[in-house]
């Protein structure tokens, strides 16, 4: 499933080695007394293949990490609060002036709720990678597990946002094309009279 | 799945890039059409030519996005293609990522901002709104789909 545990993965961690211990991967500038490494993994170390329970980040990627993590909350919320405020208006426009337009009020309810629901599943796969990411950085204890959490949510949520334009796109064609050829039997029929 | 994960990214961000030059060239057409609409009627000029410099700064933004997306998937891709520093290129992916998410914030902003004008058109002036739902009604409500990908 992961790409992870193919190859050493995560390397030597900046500020130095701590003595004893296991350790992830070679450390660069050869191996100090003792072994160098992070203190040996509470299950499932790297020499058996096992997920990694801690992964090593300096600050400055941890604040990195938080702060992604931070902002796809926000992005969630901000995705669900603008499809619900959304859905209220096409549905208040669709009451105001539901007879001029071309579905009429229940295809502007039905396409508000459509609008609603894929918000909320953007948002779900928004949450889901927020929480993961930060619980790499909060816990030491199932990091890699954690990474994968958030790396499959993104992967969801650039799939069903690939998915959607991907619809647009035959949409649009659809469209176009049937405006073409409405345009081009309305100009034949033109020509006729 | 990082794999499927850049595959998706980089289609996204192709997508941005191909939305943002339609932008561009809507822009630069509008934008001479302000520069003539300046000589009969300047004040509706001006509103056109700050409408096309408002297009222009989405386009921009749009082009950022996708920006932020490949610069992600390059650096996801090395964590899958090097065995070193692999910390530092997925902090560097997550860096990109939180920029993406900034700018998504600002499409769900406008997006709001859009939703709201429609509303306020179709109470103040529902024939105004009835004829151009296809303009405001497709910005603002759900089943549009702005160039921003926020829905």
């Amino acid at each position: 499933m992961s790409d992870f545990g193919q190859g050493g993965g995560f390397g030597a961690p900046p500020g130095g080695q701590p003595p004893g211990g296991g350790g992830f991967g070679a450390p660069p500038g050869g191996q100090p007394p003792g072994g160098g490494g992070f203190g040996a993994p509470p299950a499932g170390g790297p020499g058996d293949g096992g997920p990694l329970a801690h992964i090593p980040f300096t600050p400055e990627d941890e604040a990195n990490l938080s702060g992604m993590a931070k902002f796809a909350m926000f992005a969630g919320v901000a995705a669900i609060v603008a499809g619900l405020i959304q859905s209220i208006v096409q549905i208040i426009q669709a009451f105001a002036v539901g007879s001029a337009t071309p579905g009429g009020v229940g295809g502007q309810v039905c396409g508000s709720i459509i609008g609603l629901g894929i918000a909320g599943l953007l948002a779900l796969f928004l949450f889901k990678a927020s929480t993961a990411v930060k619980k790499v950085v909060e816990t030491d204890d199932a990091d890699q597990e954690n990474l994968v959490a958030a790396l499959s949510a993104l992967k969801a949520y650039f799939m069903v946002k690939g998915i959607l334009v991907i619809l647009m796109i035959v949409l649009f064609c659809c469209v176009a094309t049937g405006v073409m050829f409405m345009g081009a039997a309305f100009a034949s029929a033109l020509g006729n009279q | 799945m990082i794999n499927t994960l850049n595959g998706w990214m980089l289609f996204l961000a192709i997508m941005h890039f191909v939305g943002a030059a339609f932008i561009f060239l809507g822009g630069c057409f509008g934008a001479f059409g302000a520069i003539t609409l300046l000589a009969v009627n300047p004040l509706w000029g001006i509103l056109t030519a700050v409408q096309m410099l408002l297009v222009l700064v989405l386009g921009v933004g749009l082009v950022a996005e996708g920006a932020m997306l490949v610069q992600a998937r390059s650096a996801l891709s090395k964590v899958v293609a090097s065995d070193v520093d692999d910390q530092k290129f997925l902090s560097t992916a997550f860096q990109r990522l939180k920029f993406f998410f900034m700018l998504e914030l600002v499409w769900f902003a406008l997006n709001v901002f859009f939703a709201l004008l429609g509303l306020v058109t179709a109470l103040v002036a529902p024939e105004m709104a009835g004829g151009g739902l296809g303009g405001l009604g497709g910005m603002g409500g759900g089943a549009g789909y702005d160039p921003g990908g926020s829905w």
